[in-house]
């Protein structure tokens, strides 16, 4: 992708990251969602099956216009890893990697997906077991008490770094804002992610 | 063994929280589960005349909508405040009346999430509003109880006014916080299951016992047939410990269609169908003589409550523990309004109160002329003012030594406005922190084999506190084998009694069980193998064994392995249930908690007051034309008796600074009083600090022995962090511009004059 990827990091600007990322699927998306009104007495009668792939394997999945991603990934295809932590795109804690990019899977559609590569939370680990060096560092560091935001700020800490916004530790708290953590732990998120950018950079 | 105790651990859940493994309650998905969404209501009093489900029952993939008339066999059970497990005494959909703006009034089912909210979306509800108003008014309020049976919700001792009349100088001083909503990062969740009469509940708790027990109360059924499962809780901070409507309503409805069904409930909802910190007044006078020793000491409450319950958190009870003096006058008042109930959120006696007595106490030092920790040194109370008995250790003035060194207090220019940072004013302020050290019963059982491996279970909690971790440290310790040797499981009522994960009480509650557990494993096997023929503790008398560190150790310098004994058992294995009764717990206290209930001693007993003591400081730059406020520097410095576990202990003193960040700087909910709602309910326009709002926070963990506390020497930290840092941040304002502020959150129009 030669453009920049849009800055899915703050609230409000996160709306128009959905708006962009959905341009492509606006004409199809509009026509189903008057078809949904138009046909409400016929159950699911625009639910279509789409593939997504997850984690690197693709998957089918029968889903509504309507239906995110984040609960196709959750109730449908029972990757539960990804949270809802308010279904309105302001909290970050349903954050997955679509295409590399950060996006708020409550925000984004299930067949917007379509065709892209998503990876949630449980496609970091290798096969082995082993963890991604930024789940290790979120270990180490006590990035976290309650855990509930922390697939969701390990997506984002990945995709921080892997964007160049993790240069100093002002930089890292900008970015990362986007992901609200209520247990207060953002001095060792901010340290977990310096942690892992020290030693990629080493 | 290397050391287990008072180490930074890293926690034994870790690997499951960064790998998505960790299953909260709505991560369970039964066989065929539906999906529940509440319809609530758009006005604050009235009733209502009709509801229209015919619209919402068309909607492709809605199963059923259910109203006051039609949901089946639902129950209710009694208020907190009336005796009972439920978070409000007024249960919704039970008939037409509306009480408070949000209340549910309808619950639809549906094949999908998204169906059950466009189907929650289409019921259609017509009222008769009537009158409401949604603040509180402190000129119609009372006194809880008053007379003799206030239990000490009014205090007078000495002569307060005589205290005043003598004072050198003196304060009078009134403060407001404002509602504020716990919003932790997991939504309110419950998924209910019925088979036959058997039913599971998987909801986010800080007591599956309360849960169980009220649930299987309300339907008569042996709480055997009922399972409430919460293994992993998203954050709680007061806001998942009563019985609510959703989980009633989610329990019928999964009744009536004859499936499980999950709700998810939305985050606007969380606003209106839980608790909330009720928003408060406090009135303080304080005297003091030339020298700042305490003359007067006055403390007026005033909190808000609903219609129906009232919601008592004393925080009289607590700032009169803090400072010397002989003449002290404190009330504990409500006033009602019409919302919901409130209950507690995270410090709910302290944090209010603290922002109004040390925001009081730095007035009050600048009145005399003297540096605010001064005046705290010279009022450090060695015995609790009002109830005579001593501290049973008490490092408030350790804190303050500790935290102003590696603030660099002294580096504080003297003057209000005499820092600077180019177009920046800057400011240094502090305020003390403490919380009570509240204890309750608890039980464990413990198991050790011959193999190492041990495994614990019992009926508490993780919400995010390290509890998991910290009761594998206390066994792993005790028994002399890694923390990785030892599996612990909780979360689940069937497993032995604990206590709620409220009030800072796990850790030393529930810990010492644990530890009592490991010492009685030790009692069994040595009284076992003492009797044998052969063996290094054969003949010994099992009375004078004791345990260190693993190892059984007899009068004469005998010993072996607590495993290598446990492989001279037949079994290969011991179990035990472990107990903490304090001898503060009465026989009703612990007949409460064993019902389910909360039988709460502390943090004054018949021989000390148990308190956790700390001391904040937090410097803050205002910029001189945009009035922006920042807070880049807060440090804090606390003593609370034995750290478990310094990693986690560390994060949660963290995170209650950063929520003292917010009360001080962001969090209010914002009302519209014309139609008694809260306004601002979701995560972005109620603010909580972003990771960017946070700058450097440092944690000093002083050490501190407390014998008589519990076993371990714990004191509760959950709540710890967040008190008193508003006032840090507010004295510090003032420092820096001169302007007194006594409303929550500070603004910056408070400080446009500036």
């Amino acid at each position: 992708m030669s453009e920049t990827p849009p800055d899915l990091t703050r609230p409000g600007v996160s709306r128009r990251g959905f708006l962009q990322g959905s341009s492509a699927v606006a004409g199809s998306l509009g026509m189903a969602v008057g078809a949904a009104e138009a046909q409400q007495a016929e159950p699911s009668a625009d639910a279509r099956t789409i593939a997504l792939t997850v984690n690197g394997t693709r998957r089918h999945v029968t889903v509504e216009p309507r239906t995110t991603l984040v609960e196709a990934l959750r109730d449908t295809l029972g990757l539960t890893g990804t949270k809802i932590g308010c279904n309105q795109g302001q909290c970050g804690a349903c954050t997955v990697l679509m295409g590399g990019t950060r996006v708020n899977s409550c925000l984004t559609l299930a067949v917007m997906a379509e065709g892209t590569e998503i990876v949630t939370v449980e496609g970091l680990a290798d096969p082995t077991g082993d963890l991604h060096p930024m789940q290790a560092a979120f270990a180490e560091n006590d990035a976290f008490q309650c855990g509930y935001c922390t697939p969701g700020q390990i997506l984002s800490a990945i995709a921080c770094i892997e964007e160049g916004h993790a240069n100093d530790a002002v930089e890292i708290r900008e970015y990362m804002s986007g992901n609200l953590c209520r247990c207060g732990a953002y001095p060792n998120i901010v340290a977990a992610i310096e942690q892992v950018r020290d030693s990629e950079q080493g | 063994m290397a050391q287990t105790i008072n180490t930074r651990v890293t926690r034994t859940d870790a690997r499951r929280k960064v790998t998505g493994a960790a299953t909260y309650a709505a991560d369970e998905i039964p066989a065929g589960m539906l999906h529940g969404a509440l319809a609530c209501s758009s006005i604050a009093v009235g009733t209502v005349t009709s509801i229209n489900t015919s619209v919402a029952e068309a909607e492709p993939g809605v199963v059923a909508v259910y109203t006051h008339e039609t949901l089946p066999d639902y129950k209710t059970v009694k208020g907190f405040y009336a005796g009972g497990p439920g978070s409000a005494s007024f249960w919704p959909m039970e008939g037409t009346e509306i009480r408070y703006a949000g209340q549910p009034v309808a619950y639809v089912v549906a094949e999908t999430a998204a169906a059950a909210r466009r189907g929650a979306d289409l019921v259609e509800v017509s009222y008769e509003e009537g009158e409401s108003r949604i603040h509180m008014t402190p000129d119609d309020s009372f006194v809880v109880g008053a007379g003799e049976d206030s239990d000490g919700m009014i205090l007078d001792q000495g002569d307060l006014q005589a205290g005043l009349d003598s004072a050198a100088q003196s304060v009078d001083m009134t403060f407001t916080t404002p509602f504020q909503h716990h919003n932790p990062m997991e939504m309110f969740a419950a998924t209910a299951e019925w088979r036959g009469d058997r039913l599971t509940v998987w909801m986010p708790s800080q007591s599956v016992r309360t849960l169980r027990a009220g649930i299987a109360g309300a339907y008569g059924l042996p709480e055997t047939s009922v399972r409430v499962i919460s293994s992993f809780v998203g954050g709680a901070f007061g806001s998942k410990a009563g019985i609510t409507p959703y989980t009633m309503l989610t329990i019928a409805a999964a009744k009536g269609v004859g499936a499980p069904v999950r709700l998810i409930v939305t985050r606007p909802q969380m606003y209106t169908v839980a608790t909330f910190r009720p928003e408060s007044e406090q009135k303080f006078r304080l005297g003091a003589d030339a020298e700042g020793r305490l003359t007067a000491f006055e403390h007026i409450e005033t909190a808000q409550t609903s219609q129906f319950d009232m919601v008592v958190n004393a925080g009289t009870h607590i700032t009169r523990a803090m400072y010397a003096c002989p003449n002290i006058r404190t009330e504990q008042r409500l006033s009602r309004s019409d919302t919901n109930t409130g209950g507690f959120m995270r410090a709910p006696n302290e944090m209010q109160t603290f922002w109004g007595l040390e925001s009081a106490m730095d007035e009050l030092a600048w009145k005399l002329e003297m540096d605010p920790v001064e005046l705290r040194r010279v009022n450090d109370a060695r015995e609790h003012p009002t109830e005579g008995v001593p501290f049973s250790s008490r490092s408030l003035m350790e804190s303050y030594d500790a935290v102003a060194q590696s603030f660099g207090w002294a580096d504080r220019g003297r003057e209000v406005g005499s820092m600077t940072d180019g177009d920046w004013l800057v400011g240094y302020g502090c305020a003390t922190a403490t919380y009570p050290t509240n204890i309750l019963a608890s039980n464990a059982r413990v198991r050790m084999q011959a193999s190492g491996n041990a495994y614990i279970a019992l009926a508490a909690h993780d919400v995010g506190t390290g509890t998991y971790t910290i009761m594998a440290q206390v066994a792993a310790a005790r028994l002399g084998v890694p923390v990785e040797a030892v599996d612990v499981v909780m979360g689940e009522a069937s497993f032995p009694v604990a206590p709620i994960s409220g009030g800072s009480t796990t850790a030393a509650s529930a810990g010492s069980a644990v530890h009592d557990g490991c010492m009685k494993i030790a009692q069994q096997v040595a009284t076992r193998v003492s009797a044998m023929s052969e063996g290094p503790l054969s003949g010994v008398d099992p009375a004078q064994v004791t345990l260190d560190d693993g190892t059984l150790r007899g009068p004469n310098g005998q010993s072996q392995s607590l495993a290598e004994a446990l492989s001279m058992l037949p079994e290969g294995e011991v179990e035990v249930i472990g107990e903490f009764r304090h001898p503060a717990l009465t026989n009703e206290l612990v007949a409460a908690t064993f019902k389910g209930g909360y039988g709460t001693a502390g943090p004054v007993t018949p021989d000390f007051a148990m308190f956790a003591f700390g001391a904040e400081m937090a410097e803050v730059h205002i910029h001189r034309y945009t009035h922006e406020i920042r807070v880049p520097r807060l440090h804090g410095a606390f003593a609370a008796g034995t750290w478990l576990n310094r990693k986690t202990a560390h994060s949660q003193l963290l995170g209650g600074m950063v929520w003292g960040i917010g009360s001080a700087l962001h969090e209010v909910t914002e009302t519209d009083s014309a139609r008694s709602r809260f306004l601002n309910a979701n995560i972005a326009e109620y603010l909580i600090p972003v990771n960017a709002d946070i700058r450097e926070v440092r944690v000093e963990m002083l050490e501190e022995q407390d014998d008589y506390v519990n076993p371990l020497g714990v004191k509760g930290i959950g709540e710890l962090g967040i008190v008193g840092t508003a006032a840090a941040i507010g004295n510090a304002v003032y420092h820096a511009t001169g302007t007194r502020l006594t409303s929550l959150p500070i603004r910056m129009s408070d400080l446009v004059s500036t």
